[in-house]
């Protein structure tokens, strides 16, 4: 294990969030809030911390897949630790527990909040929480990738850990440059995503905070009651379009810009997400029409609902936790589990492990038919190797195994089977919002200071798609 | 998680172009998408397929990474391809290399270089001429087979091919200038043979040891430059009062007599090479024996098949080939390997090549010469008391280098003419062709140059100046250069303040 390159990215990490924090401090000048009084200590931190680990670049810069996971796990749990220091300093939380969940439900893109009264907080404070959310949809080593001068020759181990699906390739040659591609991709979409959202009549401040959530499918409202609380089709509609876009892999969008258009059309993942939208939309519009009684409101919240939760964005228009019928809920439970596209921001467990999964067992299927029969799982025409394969099954099963034992433990806090089940799912998905008690209109204050530890890991396993962090809970990782 | 490149690789990553195009047609498509494009490239690299991710494609990939090269790698097993996109900043793509629809999905339509290493010499020429004629702008192919690489002066054209490089040749020209000089542990030649490059290792009981370098034209009185001096990991560019120690091996450069000239006068001079002892009957054995008999120099080779054996001795009338295993001392000495003035390892066991010559060495055999390939292996070689290797890998890729870095300097005039690296590589020798007035006829000591950078030698008109501080560079002039872990692409930027 190369300890000093770690550090090395590490103090780059660091010194990333420092700046990072800076719009937040601005905002806060702007508005005329203390915000140098929540800000500039963890900065100043933040910075001498950075500076120490980076002042010495080491002379062995080889890193190997072990060591880019333990700089991945390192740097979220050093992200999430000291992104929490504003939420204490502002006073609006009560203890440093509340903060680090909240934190960690940001830069996960998760949106599970404890709190119940958003609109009293300072503007800079909600500002960093949502700002968190564009941060860790793209990911922050893929934005230090793009900046910093590191390791170019090894940081595929770094993109692989941070970047979501079973497989991670590079758009160009370099890392940086796909960095870069990245960023811009997603940059040009989030700037596109507040133009539209000003122009629906939302104010400037809220529409960069509900853009940045969108974008990186976190959830955080500036609102208390959400996007219900604008009451427009227009702003649900772009808003829903968009949340649908972001969780849509980004190798698509850079396909296009440079006129692949056929192919980037072609792709299985891509057929796979539009046929779910359409079909769980259409299912869940019939399902609540009893309730509005008016086709095209019943459409509006179905769509908003459908596209919020596949993509793990959790923004809610509708409070289907306590009034939707059982049916409904419990698909949007199950588009919770399958999550957004591999390459995207939103979480889950992807839809390319869903295909790979779901053709698997139809081979299996076919296998017990005619015992004979070569097994032979295509995706996009290409033949799917048994060691991806294998590692999708394996990533199922642990996906599962953590779901139980996480509930398991929630459970000692006494609350009902439903809300413990939802809020593992929700938070270890990145969704934010469950069903029962932590539905939409509720949030996570009352569970205990342990249960909110266990989901702010669980909200980092599944961001991280959880084996960087196993990783470093394993002995034989910390081994020589 | 061994993750293999079937998804990326082979959907999405198939349409990665070149942003040229986009570039190109930018002011058709808008000012912002122009602008976002321009946003997202860092420069414009140079596009680069390496089709065989093989040792040699690696250590390239590894070379090129360094300047503004974008590097695709092309190999047909999944496993190679997944090791470089591990250790390398590269695509790689599997798949055959010399089938258009890989080398369309490789970007090859918009390449500027593509690079043929494949273990096959017909795969390499028929990717080259693929690559050709998908549009890529040059192509270089390793042509190994003596019969192919003879008949390439007239299919070169045909095939599109810029360059071809056959290692085992270029290793069996090293190993005769070294054989023809032989108180050199290697000899390089630059400017068309009118300087070369002689290293020299400096031995406890030598005569050079505790020599400052400035009194060395007095004991001589002949110009020759001492350009380099390594000793054990450290490698430097020696200034006037350098002290020579012992085990400093020291690079002289100079035109080729007075070199000789030079080591006569310092007594290092050893006699010439009568007989040559070579062991293994591969394809630098039959280079290396068709050139030593042009100097008539008497050539035995030990080639352990005994079919090759014959087919060797069928090809070379002149040599004595034996068939036996030359790992059996016994054997060596019964062909009198004691008595021979030197002996070169060219089996294909670097391993053997090492203990053979090791034995060699310890017999007292005048000049020992072992083929290595592999890298780490060199470094434990020094230890063994053997100074000449020869690497086939490491001369393949400093040519491709040569050529590539030409391409780079592009547009300009002032070319590269020649690129060699020495001391594993940590040391670069360049041959430029002076034309920018930011440097000509200026005397040296004026001139602002960078530090770790020295200018070994002058070539005016045929004639070898070996420059001091009143010397001037003049237009057309060839300019040798001699740099440490600096990167040259121009003549230009050995001043300060031009990088």
């Amino acid at each position: 294990m190369n300890r000093r390159m770690i550090a090395y990215i590490l103090g780059w990490v660091l010194i990333a969030e420092a700046m990072l924090m800076m719009p937040s401090l601005l905002i806060g000048i702007v508005y005329r809030e203390e915000s140098y009084r929540y800000f500039l200590l963890p900065m100043l931190l933040l910075l001498l911390l950075g500076a120490a680990l980076v002042i010495r670049r080491p002379r062995n810069t080889a890193i190997f897949a072990r060591d880019g996971c333990f700089i991945v796990a390192a740097s979220w749990a050093a992200l999430s630790i000291f992104g929490a220091l504003p939420f204490y300093f502002s006073g609006s939380f009560q203890t440093i527990w509340d903060c680090i969940f909240e934190i960690t439900s940001g830069f996960t893109t998760t949106g599970a909040s404890i709190l119940s009264d958003v609109e009293s907080l300072p503007k800079c404070i909600l500002f960093w929480r949502s700002f968190s959310h564009w941060v860790g949809g793209m990911g922050v080593l893929v934005f230090v990738l793009a900046i910093a001068p590191l390791a170019g020759n090894r940081s595929l181990h770094l993109l692989r850990a941070e970047v979501p699906g079973p497989v991670v390739g590079k758009l160009v040659p370099r890392v940086r440059a796909t960095a870069k591609i990245l960023y811009g991709v997603y940059s040009v979409l989030t700037v596109i995503l507040i133009v539209l959202l000003r122009l629906g009549g939302m104010s400037l401040f809220d529409s960069v905070c509900h853009a940045f959530g969108a974008a990186g499918t976190g959830g955080f409202s500036v609102k208390n009651a959400g996007i219900a609380s604008y009451d427009s089709a227009y702003i649900e509609i772009v808003l829903g379009i968009f949340m649908l876009l972001f969780g849509v892999n980004f190798n698509i969008y850079y396909c296009l810009l440079i006129r692949h258009a056929k192919e980037a059309l072609k792709s299985e993942e891509l057929q796979w997400y539009v046929t779910i939208v359409v079909l769980s939309t259409a299912a869940i519009t019939i399902n609540v029409f009893s309730l509005y009684q008016n086709f095209g409101v019943s459409l509006r919240h179905a769509f908003f609902q459908v596209s919020s939760i596949l993509t793990t964005t959790g923004y809610a228009t509708a409070d289907f936790a306590q009034r939707w019928p059982a049916f409904s809920q419990h698909l949007l439970v199950m588009l919770m589990l399958i999550g957004a596209c591999a390459g995207s921001t939103g979480g889950g467990l992807k839809i390319s492990r869903l295909i790979l999964l779901v053709k698997s067992f139809y081979q299996e299927i076919r296998h017990v038919i005619s015992p004979r029969a070569v097994r032979v799982v295509r995706l996009d025409g290409a033949i799917v190797e048994n060691e991806t394969l294998d590692s999708t099954r394996v990533y199922f099963i642990s996906y599962i195994l953590i779901i139980c034992v996480s509930t398991l433990l929630l459970s000692l806090d006494g609350f009902d089977f439903t809300t413990n089940l939802a809020a593992e799912i929700a938070c270890f998905n990145n969704i934010g919002p469950g069903i029962g008690l932590v539905g939409p209109t509720g949030n996570y204050s009352a569970y205990s200071a342990f249960s909110k530890m266990l989901l702010s890991v669980n909200m980092l396993l599944g961001r991280l798609e959880i084996y960087p962090i196993l990783i470093v809970f394993s002995r034989s990782a910390w081994r020589k | 998680m061994i993750l293999r490149a079937f998804y990326k690789e082979q959907t999405y990553e198939k349409q990665v172009v070149s942003f040229k195009p986009a570039l190109q047609n930018g002011h058709n498509a808008g000012m912002v998408k122009t602008f976002f494009v321009m946003f997202l490239l860092e420069a414009s690299f140079i596009k680069t397929i390496i089709v065989g991710g093989g040792k040699v494609g690696q250590s390239l990939a590894q070379q090129l990474l360094l300047e503004e090269y974008d590097v695709t790698i092309v190999d047909r097993s999944s496993r190679v391809v997944e090791q470089a996109r591990t250790t390398l900043d590269i695509i790689g793509i599997v798949g055959n290399g010399a089938a258009y629809p890989v080398l369309e999905s490789a970007g090859a339509k918009d390449a500027d270089l593509l690079i043929a290493l494949t273990a096959s010499d017909e795969t390499n020429m028929l990717c080259c001429l693929t690559a050709h004629q998908l549009g890529a702008k040059h192509t270089i192919a390793r042509v190994r087979s003596p019969e192919y690489y003879d008949q390439l002066f007239f299919l070169k054209e045909c095939l599109g091919l810029s360059m071809a490089v056959n290692p085992e040749l270029a290793a069996a020209e090293e190993i005769t200038r070294i054989l023809r000089f032989p108180s050199a542990t290697k000899v390089e030649i630059f400017a068309r043979g009118r300087v070369e490059l002689v290293s020299y290792h400096v031995t406890e009981s030598n005569g050079l040891c505790g020599t400052i370098l400035s009194d060395l034209p007095h004991k001589t009185g002949i110009k020759v430059l001492i350009c380099v001096v390594e000793h054990g990991d450290n490698v430097v560019i020696p200034s006037g009062n350098y002290r020579i120690a012992a085990d400093d091996t020291l690079y002289f450069t100079g035109a080729p007599e007075q070199i000789v000239a030079a080591f006569r006068k310092l007594g290092l001079l050893t006699e010439r090479v009568q007989n040559v002892l070579i062991i293994g009957g591969g394809r630098i054995s039959y280079y290396l024996a068709t050139q030593l008999a042009k100097d008539k120099i008497h050539v035995k080779i030990i080639e352990k098949d005994a079919a090759r054996a014959v087919e060797l001795a069928s090809l070379l009338p002149k040599a004595n080939v034996l068939q036996g295993d030359a790992s059996n001392h016994e054997l060596l000495m019964e062909e009198g390997l004691n008595r021979q003035d030197a002996f070169v390892a060219l089996t294909g066991l670097d391993e053997g090549n090492i203990l053979s010559s090791i034995y060699a060495h310890h017999l007292r055999v005048p000049k020992v010469i072992a083929k290595v390939n592999n890298d780490n292996l060199v470094s434990l070689i020094h230890d063994g008391g053997l100074e000449s290797i020869i690497s086939p890998k490491r001369i393949t890729t400093s040519q491709i280098l040569r050529f590539a870095r030409a391409l780079s300097a592009g547009r300009d005039r002032e070319d590269i003419l020649a690129l060699y690296q020495i001391v594993g590589g940590r040391v670069e020798v360049m041959e430029f062709r002076a034309a920018s007035a930011a440097y000509c006829d200026m005397p040296l000591k004026t001139l602002p140059i960078r530090p770790n950078i020295l200018i070994a030698c002058i070539v005016r008109q045929g004639k070898t100046i070996i420059p001091n501080g009143d010397d001037v560079i003049q237009q057309d002039d060839s300019v040798l250069v001699v740099t440490a872990g600096q990167r040259l692409i121009r003549l230009a930027d050995i001043l300060q303040g031009n990088v």
